[in-house]
């Protein structure tokens, strides 16, 4: 074998590998949501016949018609509120120049380095005594904070990948700085910009902790939360759990799909240029 | 016609000094060319006047107006870049309107401007087309078109030619003069190509190291530099220098080298000199009484372009001109040949300051 072909061997051993880590999990949620509701699973089995009934089941139980809604709805304001906020943002940290850009850029970046886990309690005080607890509020302003972190790098990364002569033109073509942007900028970030877009929907969509701590009533709980419906303190439906995780995750791997060309070559940009 | 002006201009970029204390003037319609190697403060200079570099010290005026304190939106000037900068989403009719659009010019008159300067850049045909499926020179002709389109003050121009084939180089550099005597709209053009600025500018402005050595028409920079660095750096091949003792014979001053021997009529020397000799002037030893000589040098290198050949030569350590000669001439590397110099072409130059002291002795 010669030493390029040894290398494409090598290379595609690893590949199989991660692929075989990453499907396999999915596989078995597949194979487990397939069984009828409340089988004992005691490993991976293959089911005797082939029923969707688990997925109306797990559906009509967890009432997950009204919690997609509730998570459509967060996730939707969050995605939103952060792309409104981050375009800019990042327009400003990537191409102006201005006193205290970089400690300020540092502060923001905390957001992505401090555990949300650390900050849950005390932010549940604090929408408590706002009364904001048991409102969508108490789900889309913490996350629209957190995501901002992260768009606001990626954005000012995407801006300061694009070649400086193309702002410049259009400033000396008589554009202001906010012309610059949403004509001239924009456009070109399609890419970069859905790519955070699958982002923060998809963190936001499966973000489980925030909705356990904010939300106690029933009209607010999102998606995620609909999981728990399965576990009783006898255990827990193996199978309905599963299908309602399929469930769970279908509108995540729909958005993926519709965007997933933009979506690569918005990593594929930030890989190379960030 | 709007006149530009830079007085006593710094821009500092840290502890660097980009732009020492620039001061020119720019007449109305001028075709003014800024040249200088790369990193010399030529494009800063622009960015400057275009306003999208903040100035350190100094004023900047276009017109009767001050500007260094307006944005670029406000000084009314077009700039075309060295890579184009066309927008990548639109297509050329969107890249021509955006600057008007961008002033609110009404739509009418915005079709009517666009298809004016389409129209006489040959891209009317083109107005659909996104700026990647056009060739190099149509997007180079949309970069003009987008200058030309807005009648601003003044045109910027940074290497707009470095990115194109030679052949298109000449073409468009032809084209672009033609432009701006048709608008007479005041030019800056920066270059590092000492042909583009001989051939294009009114006048020619040479920069090195952020400090403007030599202002003037390009043959008077040609003819009668005013040191080494812009003697060496207009002229192609360049002007060969050598350090020569200079000694008064009479009226005239003798300088040997020990290699060669000149005769120049000066009123005054300095005991060292440097003298620059340009290729036309150094030809194979022909017995002619206009030239002195005959020297002896070895051949190194032989460069045919067809219409004239020029030939590297070595006399002795350190001493190396060049030659030109009519046509096709046959020469090999390592021959030796005997060559002169004509008289009263020499450029003489301070030895230690480099600034000129006698033109064509």
């Amino acid at each position: 074998m010669t030493a390029g072909g040894m290398e494409r061997a090598v290379t595609y051993a690893v590949l199989a590998l991660f692929s075989v880590l990453a499907v396999t999990p999915i596989l078995v949620i597949l194979l487990a949501a397939l069984h009828p509701p409340g089988a004992l699973l005691t490993g991976v089995e293959l089911p005797h016949t082939l029923s969707l009934s688990t997925f109306r089941f797990a559906w009509d139980t967890g009432g997950f018609g009204r919690l997609m809604a509730s998570s459509l709805l967060v996730s939707a304001a969050v995605v939103v509120l952060t792309t409104l906020l981050c375009i800019p943002a990042g327009y400003a940290f990537g191409t102006m120049q201005f006193p205290g850009a970089t400690p300020i850029f540092y502060v923001m970046l905390a957001g992505m380095v401090v555990p949300f886990e650390s900050l849950i309690v005390p932010l549940y005080y604090t929408f408590r005594d706002a009364g904001l607890t048991d409102t969508y509020w108490a789900l889309i302003l913490p996350q629209t904070g957190l995501s901002i972190s992260f768009g606001t790098f990626w954005m000012r990364a995407f801006f300061r990948s694009v070649p400086a002569e193309l702002a410049d033109a259009a400033r000396v073509d008589g554009a202001s700085s906010w012309r610059v942007l949403w004509r001239v900028l924009v456009p070109i970030g399609r890419p970069a910009i859905l790519t955070m877009v699958v982002l923060v929907f998809m963190w936001t969509w499966n973000e489980f902790l925030l909705a356990l701590v904010m939300i106690s009533d029933q009209t607010h709980r999102t998606a995620p939360l609909g999981l728990s419906t399965f576990q009783s303190r006898y255990g827990v439906d193996v199978p309905s759990v599963s299908a309602a995780a399929v469930l769970v995750a279908v509108p995540v791997v729909i958005v993926y799909l519709l965007t997933q060309r933009h979506f690569l070559r918005g990593m594929l940009a930030g890989s190379i240029r960030g | 016609m709007t006149s530009i002006g830079f007085e006593r201009v710094v821009k500092r970029f840290g502890h660097v000094t980009a732009v020492d204390g620039l001061t020119l003037d720019i007449a109305g319609g001028e075709f003014m060319v800024l040249v200088g190697p790369s990193g010399c403060g030529k494009t800063t200079a622009l960015r400057l006047l275009a306003g999208l570099e903040a100035v350190t010290e100094g004023r900047i005026t276009i017109g009767e107006r001050e500007v260094q304190g307006l944005p670029p939106r406000r000084r009314d000037v077009a700039m075309v870049f060295q890579d184009y900068a066309l927008y990548p989403q639109m297509s050329v009719y969107r890249n021509l309107a955006f600057g008007l659009e961008s002033r609110k010019v009404p739509r009418a008159e915005v079709r009517a401007q666009v298809e004016q300067a389409a129209k006489r850049l040959g891209l009317d045909e083109l107005l659909d087309r996104k700026p990647r499926e056009l060739s190099g020179g149509q997007r180079q002709r949309v970069a003009l078109g987008r200058a030309l389109v807005r009648h601003p003050q003044a045109f910027l121009m940074d290497e707009p030619l470095s990115n194109l084939d030679a052949k298109l180089r000449v073409d468009m550099r032809a084209e672009i003069a033609a432009l701006q005597r048709e608008t007479g709209v005041t030019t800056l053009f920066v270059t590092h190509d000492q042909v583009e600025a001989m051939t294009m500018g009114d006048r020619i402005a040479v920069m090195r190291a952020g400090v403007l050595e030599q202002v003037d028409t390009p043959d008077r920079v040609y003819a009668q530099p005013a040191n080494v660095f812009v003697a060496g750096f207009i002229g192609s091949p360049a002007m060969a220098f050598c350090d020569f003792t200079a000694q008064r014979q009479g009226d005239r001053f003798s300088l040997d080298n020990g290699l060669l021997r000149l005769e120049v009529a000066a009123a005054d020397l300095p005991e060292t000199v440097t003298a620059g000799l340009r290729p036309e002037h150094v030809r194979p030893w022909s017995g002619d009484g206009a030239m002195a000589g005959p020297f002896d040098g070895v051949v190194e290198s032989v460069e045919v372009l067809g219409r004239e050949t020029f030939l590297g030569l070595r006399a002795g350590d350190g001493v190396r001109l060049t030659a030109r000669l009519e046509g096709s001439a046959r020469h090999e590397l390592g021959e030796r040949l005997q060559f002169g110099v004509q008289r009263g072409t020499a450029h003489l130059f301070d030895a230690s300051s480099g600034a000129a002291i006698a033109h064509a002795v």
